[in-house]
């Protein structure tokens, strides 16, 4: 059944790419990759793509010899599919037109070519391992789009919405930038809210050897507060004894794992770890 | 990457706890509230690959709606919702990401379902886009909803 | 620790309180909280009015209000909570008020001796630290986790220095958080700042710092060591010195490193270091190859290793002597058994200096020397209930709630506060009779 195509379309500005001809995209403007390529070097670039290429140069050389070219994977990829076949959506293409064109450049690749490998790796993949899944020979094509995309983040180039998040996370360890007592706030205030309707109803912070410690999305408690209501009615009418930490990490999102943030990936890990550690709980409950 | 390779603890994702609530009856469900128009659900790509996460979500979705009608492909063939893998942020993007998931619209459009069910925030994101940018005119419901509109509380812990 | 020697250690039983009781007698009774010597139980009540209040051992405060949290006894029996009504937080101290009000409060932390507390604040959409009701003047953008000095005068936090437009990815990165130490921020600034901590004499604060989006280290009183790495964690001085060890990532691995120099070796992992009372040892959880835990002291690892997790090293109080919580799970090597629900799949157990507890538990609290440093125990959970267990011989009485049991000055007796059948029990049981 075909779908009546709504989106509208209006004559837009068209990009294309000075590396790939077929490579061509709508202008979609994003300071996180137009402003941030400004901040470049040659030599800085080529030194983060040796840093994290590095020894698995030969992995990735494998992947590039192995892949025969049949096509299995943009069959596979949605992207693909919903745009006409166009071949540069395919995943082989966003390997080809990424970390392949790094190694056999060794590196030397300019800021421009930086962005693209942005545009492809952030905003036209979802990691979602489906191509991977229906490669013959199994590769992983998404670690190597993992790869790009530590690159990117460690040039500083990613479309500004991800990299907001991912500098969220970095000092806040949620992806809203959400303030220690404002989420504090935010648990007081919903048990206000649910307590109104039930004996004795709790959104239980730091409860000591609790069976659940239930950890929301970043955005549960900034735009999304009818979670923890609704979480707060089913563990009380199913009688769960859960509680939810007062300290950092209690959100379960991870923006730097997207960016291949490794550190602050780790530190939120850690801090959910050391959470349940110090809680004494039996399980955590994510909703991430 | 921190040196685990066994989980330190025990974690679930929350609709395989649901799935458990339900299971072990400690959650239950009023059938007369069960959800009658038809219902479609998507299948998160990372919990699903996650041994038997697949059935555990269509369990909840039986349990709480009459009419749930899978889409093809499912399970872990199913498509992603185009939020996945951090796109979920870029709201800037959206109409070339809920462009780029055409499949998705078809896929649910395919189900006559007036529902699109989503175990998880991302998901959300992503149909509630291609629900928008492709007017399909359905809604979007999570485990959550559907667990408070259709359980039993008992009687004794409401405040009249 | 004089103040235990002041306990009463001679009366066997004191029945403190019928919990059930003032479960019948108020609409809602939230949570308790015992006094360190046992004397005293406290909760959050729920009135008439639908507004709530304290009630210690059956007093009820005639104060009510919308909220209440951070209920604590310090060392020095002295009651504490914050309190919430008409958009204004106050700390109570014996139910009487510090003068200074708050937008909101929290990370309640006290002195080791109780007689200093420390709040984080907001206050005129500001925050800052307030110490013992003296709040900053100094106040910032934002504010996270507290540090308070061992001798309780001084105060630090995280401060964010710059108001950030939202989306504004580049300011972010010229660094816009520091540490701000009695009100007077760091002249440094940082990407990110965390794990802040004071020097024993009180002089000096650490934390680890993040310069840009891959390069970290430690700083100490706004300088940074010269090296930078890959990683660290948290930062702790040496008792009776300046000196700082932090674990940090070189490219071989995680080691410890004392002020910018790495003097272990490297492990898989490595974080929770903790220096022995007199300062001569270190013990850290190491991982020593991938999915292995243990306690490594003085860069000696442990001969057993645990699968899941094994948790921060307590020393004995004569330094020599290590024990930890170690966690090991029922079906090594297969990480389905974390991911579905198996009987059993929490095996908690003690290890004392490498050798764990026969037997396990579904639950452990962390382990407590004795003064003579040669007996350890614990506060366990089986089948629901918890138990004392000792050296691995776990006690006689199910408790339906259990603090943390306190070892008399001589060793030779057990301070016990209990929950049983309702009711909150304080006892004193000689140690062979547990």
């Amino acid at each position: 059944m075909a779908v009546k195509n709504a989106v509208k379309s209006a004559v837009k500005e068209k990009v294309i790419s000075k590396d790939f001809k077929e490579y061509i995209r709508d202008v979609n403007p994003d300071v996180g990759l137009d402003e941030t390529i400004k901040r470049l070097t040659p030599e800085k670039i080529e030194k983060t793509i040796k840093a994290v290429i590095g020894g698995r140069s030969s992995r990735i050389k494998a992947v590039m010899n192995t892949c025969i070219h049949c096509g299995l994977c943009a069959e596979a990829c949605q992207w693909y599919l919903s745009n006409d076949k166009d071949p540069t959506y395919a995943p082989v293409a966003k390997m080809r037109m990424t970390i392949w064109e790094m190694i056999k450049r060794n590196g030397k690749v300019d800021a421009e070519f930086i962005k693209q490998c942005a545009r492809i790796v952030f905003t036209e993949c979802n990691i979602c391992h489906r191509c991977s899944m229906y490669c013959p020979y199994g590769l992983d094509i998404t670690f190597i789009i993992g790869m790009v995309r530590r690159i990117c983040f460690l040039l500083g180039v990613i479309p500004q919405r991800q990299l907001d998040q991912a500098q969220a996370h970095i000092v806040t360890l949620n992806q809203v930038w959400l303030s220690q007592n404002d989420w504090l706030d935010v648990l007081q205030w919903q048990e206000e809210e649910v307590g109104a309707d039930f004996k004795d109803l709790r959104v239980p912070i730091d409860r000591d050897g609790a069976e659940v410690m239930w950890l929301p999305l970043g955005a549960e408690p900034k735009t999304g507060t009818y979670h923890i209501e609704r979480t707060a009615k089913i563990m009380y009418a199913a009688g769960v004894n859960w509680t939810l930490p007062s300290k950092d990490v209690w959100d379960s999102s991870s923006m730097s794992m997207f960016v291949r943030d490794f550190v602050t990936m780790q530190r939120i890990v850690r801090g959910l770890y050391d959470n349940a550690a110090r809680l004494r709980i039996k399980k955590m409950v994510l909703t991430e | 990457m921190l040196g685990y390779r066994e989980l330190p603890f025990e974690v679930m994702q929350t609709g395989e706890f649901y799935y458990e609530l339900l299971t072990s009856g400690r959650l239950k469900i009023d059938k007369s509230k069960k959800i009658k128009e038809p219902v479609t659900m998507q299948d998160p790509c990372n919990i699903i690959r996650r041994a038997g996460a697949a059935e555990k979500f269509r369990y909840i979705v039986n349990a709480t709606c009459e009419d749930f009608r899978d889409m093809k492909p499912n399970r872990e063939h199913n498509f992603c919702c185009n939020a996945g893998g951090g796109l979920a942020a870029l709201s800037n993007w959206a109409a070339h990401k809920a462009k780029g998931n055409r499949v998705k619209a078809e896929q649910i459009q395919a189900t006559g379902a007036k529902i699109v069910i989503t175990p998880c925030h991302n998901c959300s994101t992503g149909i509630k886009d291609v629900i928008k940018i492709w007017n399909l005119g359905l809604k979007n419901m999570f485990f959550d909803q559907l667990l408070v509109n259709t359980m039993e509380i008992p009687e004794e812990l409401k405040i009249v | 620790m004089n103040q235990i020697a002041e306990w009463d250690w001679d009366t066997k039983e004191k029945y403190i309180a019928d919990i059930n009781e003032w479960r019948k007698k108020f609409p809602v009774v939230r949570g308790l909280v015992a006094s360190d010597d046992g004397e005293k139980i406290a909760t959050v009540i729920q009135t008439e009015d639908n507004r709530f209040t304290t009630c210690v051992n059956g007093d009820v405060w005639e104060e009510t209000f919308e909220r209440l949290w951070s209920l604590k006894f310090t060392p020095d029996n002295k009651f504490i909570c914050l309190t919430y009504k008409d958009y204004e937080w106050a700390l109570a101290v014996d139910k009487e008020f510090w003068e200074d009000r708050f937008d909101s409060a929290w990370n309640l932390t006290l002195s080791p001796d109780g007689k200093n507390i420390a709040i984080n604040v907001k206050k005129e959409e500001s925050y800052g630290v307030s110490l013992n009701g003296n709040t900053w003047e100094n106040r910032f953008v934002d504010a996270r986790d507290i540090a308070l000095s061992p001798d309780g005068t001084r105060t630090a936090t995280l401060i964010q220095t710059k108001r950030l437009k939202e989306g504004d990815i580049f300011g972010f990165q010229e660094g816009i958080w520091t540490v701000a130490v009695d009100g007077t921020p760091w002249d440094k600034t940082f990407v990110n700042v965390w794990g802040v901590t004071f020097s024993p004499d009180s002089k000096h604060v650490a934390v680890e710092v993040r310069f840009n989006l891959y390069d970290y280290t430690i700083a100490i009183d706004g300088k940074t060591w010269e090296k930078v790495y890959n990683c660290v964690w948290e930062p702790l001085f040496k008792p009776d010195s300046n000196d700082i060890i932090a674990p940090v990532k070189t490219s071989d691995g995680w080691t410890l490193a004392i002020n910018g120099q790495p003097v272990w070796d490297t492990y898989v992992q490595l974080w929770n270091q903790r220096f022995s009372p007199d300062g001569r040892r270190i013990a850290a959880i190491v991982a020593p190859e991938y999915g292995r835990w243990t306690i490594a002291v003085d860069n000696i690892p442990w001969n057993n290793s645990w699968s899941d997790a094994v948790l921060p090293p307590i020393f004995s109080p004569d330094s020599k002597r290590v024990a930890a919580v170690v966690k090991e799970s029922r079906n090594p090597f297969h990480m389905e058994s974390a991911l579905h629900n198996v009987e059993g799949n929490n095996r908690y157990s003690i290890a004392v200096d490498g050798t764990p507890w026969p037997g396990d538990f579904e639950m452990v609290w962390d382990p407590i020397f004795s003064p003579g440093s040669d007996k350890v125990l614990a506060k366990v959970e089986k089948n629901g209930k918890y138990f004392i267990a000792i050296d691995g011989r776990i006690g006689k009485h199910g408790y339906e709630a259990l603090w943390n049991p306190v070892f008399s000055p001589d060793g030779e007796k057990l301070l016990i506060r209990c929950v049983e059948g309702g009711r909150y029990y304080r006892r004193v049981v000689p140690i062979h009779e547990i």
